[in-house]
C-alpha cells in the first residue's frame, strides 16, 4: 500500500520526538558513564581513558561511611515504614468507608506535600523537642514520607485480599498469629517487597529532608556528594554514580519481576 | 470410640440467639446433629442460616445459648480449637500454596511433621480424585477442582462435622450433580457428619437425612425430607419446599368440612394441621402434582393454559369462585385449553393453615416457576 508523504513525515516526527525525549533522559547518564573513565582529575575535561575513578571510588574520605549511613537509614526507615503502613492498611480496611477515606487521606498527605515543607517543619519540630539531630531524626523524617508510600502500596494490596482466607485459616485450625504469618503475610509478600524497595529508593536519594534534619554528624551519600561537588565533579564521583545507577536498575528489575505474579493472581 | 461417645451428638445447639444491632438474626435455635448424619438447613436469604453455620464453626459467637461439639461445650471456643471444618462457598483456598499445600494446611498448623502429613494428604486427595494435581497452583484450577480441593482440606484431619456453606452454588449447573454425588459417596464411605446449608430445595431434599427450614431466624420445622415435604407444619415450609397452590377456604362450624372453590369437601382425619384449627377462614395448600385431572372428581374447572414438557404437562385451570390452580400431570394429560375437567385429590394432600398465616416470600414459586427460578439466591454477607 502506498503511504502518503503526510503519513511518512508523521511517523518520522514521532520517532524524532521519542529520540529527543530518550536523549534528554539518558544523555546525562551516558555522559556520567563516559566521564567516570576520565583520567583527568577535574571534572568535564576529557584527557584520556582510566579506571582510576573506579579504583579510588571508596578511597575518598568519608564516602564509604556515607554509603553505609545511607544503606542503614534506608533499610531501617523502609522496614519501619512498611510495618506501620501495612498495619495501617490492614486496620483501616475494617473501617466504615467515610472515616476510612478520611484516614487514608490524612496518612497519604505527605505524598503531595512539598519536601521543603516537610523538611522545615520537621527541623523545627525536632529542635522544639530539643532532640539531638542525627541518625535517629533522619530515620524518623524518612518514615514520615515512607509510611505514606508504603501505606498507599499496601492499601491496594489489602483491598485485593479476599478476607475469607483469614476465616478459612482459623477454620483450618490456625491461630490468629498463624493465620497472619502463614496466610496473610505470604499472600501480601510481593507487595511488601515492592513497598520496601520503593521506600528504600526514596530514602536513599533523599536530599532536602535529610539535609535539614541530619544535624552535624549523619552524612548520607547524597549529602556527601553534594559537598564534593563544590570542588567540581571528579571521576570518582562519576564512578560512584554509575555503581549506584546499576544497583538501582537491578533493584527496579527485581521489583518489577516480583510485582508481575502478584498482578497475575488477582 | 466407646458406645457412650458414639451416641453423643456431633453438634448440639441449645437456645442459640444472635443479634446484629437491632436485627435478630437467630431467635432461639435448638438443634442436634447425630454422628454420621446429614442435616440440611434451608431458608431464604436473610433467614440466618449462614450465621448459624458461622456460630458452629466459631467465626461468630452467639449472644445467648450454647454450642456443644461431640459432647464438649464450645460456645466460646475459638474456631481454631473446634473439631469442625468449613467448605466455603467461594472455596477460600490459599492462593500462595499449591493443591497439596492447601490440603496439608490443617495438619501443618497443628504441628504435624511433614513426613506424617504426606500420606494423609495423598489419601484426602484420593477421596476427591485430585491426587494427580497435587503440585498444581490454585489459580490454575477450574471451579469444580477448587471445590474438591476445598473439600479435601476440610476432610484431611477427619473432623467431627463438616460444615458445607452452599457448596454447589458457585459451580456451573452441569457440575452440581456430580459434586453432590461425590459428597454423598464420601459421607457414606467415611461416615462423615454434614451440616449443609443451601437455598436450593431440590439439593436439600436430595442429600438431607433431615431437613431444617429456617425463616427469620427460627427453625420452622425439622425432620426427614418426606415428612417436611408431605406434612409441612407451616405455610412457609409448604411453599418453600415446593410448588404449591394456595386456596382460600372456610372451615365449617362442624369442623368436618371445608368450603373451597364453591364446593364442600370433607376434611381428612389424618390431615396434620386440621384438628387444631378453629372453624373460620383457612388457607389450603395443594401441590400441583397431587391434583389429578380426570372424568370425575371433587371440583370442576376450565383449562386456561397448558404447557407441554413431553413427559408431563403443567395445566392452569380456573374453578368456580375465582379460584385458580396449577396442576402437574405426569404422564402428559390430553386436556386442551377451554376444556372443562374434573379435579380430584386425596384428602391428605390438602395442607391446612390458619387463614392469616403468612406464606413467606417463596410463595411466588406456586404458579409454574421452574425450580431453578424458585430458589432464592443468597449472598453470604
Amino acid at each position: 500500500m502506498q503511504q502518503t508523504l503526510e503519513q511518512i513525515s508523521l511517523r518520522w516526527l514521532g520517532r524524532a520526538a521519542l529520540a529527543l525525549v530518550l536523549a534528554g533522559m539518558y544523555l546525562p547518564v551516558a555522559m556520567t558513564v563516559v566521564y567516570s573513565f576520565n583520567e583527568s582529575k577535574i571534572g568535564t575535561v576529557w584527557t584520556g581513558f582510566s579506571l582510576d575513578g573506579y579504583r579510588n571510588v571508596f578511597a575518598q574520605e568519608g564516602l564509604l561511611g556515607a554509603l553505609w549511613a545511607s544503606l542503614a537509614i534506608g533499610a531501617i526507615a523502609s522496614s519501619l515504614s512498611v510495618l506501620a503502613g501495612t498495619l495501617a492498611a490492614l486496620g483501616l480496611s475494617a473501617w466504615r468507608p467515610r472515616t476510612r477515606l478520611l484516614a487514608q487521606g490524612v496518612i497519604a498527605l505527605p505524598l503531595v506535600t512539598p519536601d521543603v515543607i516537610i523538611a522545615l517543619s520537621l527541623a523545627m519540630f525536632f529542635s522544639a523537642l530539643r532532640l539531638e539531630q542525627g541518625f535517629g531524626t533522619v530515620i524518623a523524617a524518612h518514615c514520615v514520607f515512607g509510611i505514606s508510600y508504603a501505606f498507599v502500596v499496601m492499601t491496594g494490596a489489602v483491598q485485593d485480599l479476599d478476607y475469607t482466607v483469614y476465616s478459612a485459616a482459623l477454620d483450618c485450625g490456625a491461630t490468629p498469629w498463624q493465620a497472619y504469618t502463614r496466610v496473610i503475610v505470604p499472600i501480601l509478600a510481593p507487595s511488601l517487597v515492592v513497598a520496601w524497595l520503593f521506600v528504600f529508593a526514596l530514602s536513599f536519594d533523599d536530599f532536602l529532608i535529610t539535609f535539614l534534619t541530619k544535624g552535624p554528624g549523619a552524612d548520607t551519600l547524597p549529602i556527601k556528594i553534594y559537598g564534593q561537588m563544590r570542588f567540581g565533579i571528579k571521576p570518582e564521583t562519576s564512578a560512584l554514580f554509575v555503581v549506584l545507577f546499576l544497583v538501582t536498575l537491578g533493584g527496579a528489575l527485581a521489583a518489577s519481576r516480583l510485582l508481575k505474579p502478584a498482578q497475575a493472581s488477582t | 470410640m466407646t458406645q457412650d461417645e458414639s451416641s453423643t451428638p456431633a453438634v448440639e445447639l441449645v437456645g442459640v440467639r444472635k443479634e446484629f444491632g437491632e436485627r435478630t438474626i437467630l431467635d432461639g435455635i435448638d438443634l442436634e446433629i447425630a454422628r454420621g448424619e446429614v442435616l440440611v438447613l434451608v431458608g431464604p436469604s436473610g433467614s440466618g442460616k449462614s450465621t448459624l453455620l458461622k456460630i458452629v464453626s466459631g467465626i461468630e459467637t452467639p449472644d445467648a445459648g450454647e454450642v456443644w461439639l461431640s459432647g464438649e461445650c464450645c460456645t466460646n471456643t475459638p474456631p481454631y480449637r473446634r473439631p469442625v471444618h468449613t467448605v466455603f462457598q467461594n472455596y477460600a483456598l490459599f492462593p500462595h500454596l499449591d493443591v497439596a499445600g492447601n490440603v496439608a494446611f490443617p495438619l501443618a498448623v497443628a504441628g504435624m511433621p511433614a513426613s506424617r502429613r504426606q500420606p494423609l494428604v495423598e489419601q484426602a486427595l484420593g477421596w476427591v480424585h485430585m491426587q494427580r494435581h497435587a503440585r498444581r497452583r490454585i489459580d490454575a484450577l477450574s471451579g469444580g477442582e477448587k471445590q474438591r480441593v476445598a473439600l479435601a482440606r476440610a476432610l484431611v484431619d477427619r473432623p467431627q462435622c463438616v460444615l458445607l456453606d452452599e457448596p454447589l452454588s458457585a459451580l456451573d449447573p452441569h457440575l452440581r450433580a456430580g459434586t453432590l454425588e461425590l459428597l454423598e459417596e464420601l459421607q457414606a464411605e467415611l461416615g462423615l457428619t454434614y451440616l449443609f446449608i443451601t437455598h436450593d430445595r431440590e439439593e436439600a431434599l436430595r442429600i438431607g437425612h433431615r431437613i431444617g427450614v429456617l425463616n427469620h431466624g427460627r427453625l420452622e420445622q425439622i425432620g426427614p425430607p418426606e415428612e417436611v415435604y408431605r406434612r409441612p407444619k407451616t405455610a412457609f415450609v409448604a411453599s418453600f419446599l415446593g410448588k404449591i397452590n394456595w386456596l382460600s377456604g372456610v372451615k365449617t362450624a362442624s369442623g368436618r368440612e371445608l368450603e373451597i372453590c364453591g364446593c364442600h369437601i370433607p376434611i381428612a382425619s389424618q390431615s396434620a394441621a386440621a384438628p387444631g384449627l378453629p372453624p373460620g377462614p383457612v388457607k389450603v395448600g395443594l401441590r400441583p402434582e397431587d391434583v389429578r385431572i380426570g372424568p370425575s372428581g371433587r371440583i370442576q374447572a376450565r383449562v386456561v393454559s397448558r404447557l407441554f414438557f413431553g413427559d408431563s404437562t403443567t395445566i392452569r385451570v380456573q374453578a368456580a369462585g375465582d379460584c385458580e390452580l396449577v396442576v402437574d400431570q405426569r404422564p402428559a394429560s390430553d386436556a386442551a385449553v377451554g376444556d372443562t375437567v374434573w379435579l380430584d385429590w386425596s384428602a391428605d394432600a390438602m395442607h391446612l393453615f390458619a387463614g392469616d398465616e403468612p406464606e413467606g416470600p417463596a410463595s411466588d414459586i406456586a404458579v409454574g416457576a421452574s425450580p431453578a427460578e424458585a430458589g432464592v439466591k443468597e449472598q453470604v454477607p
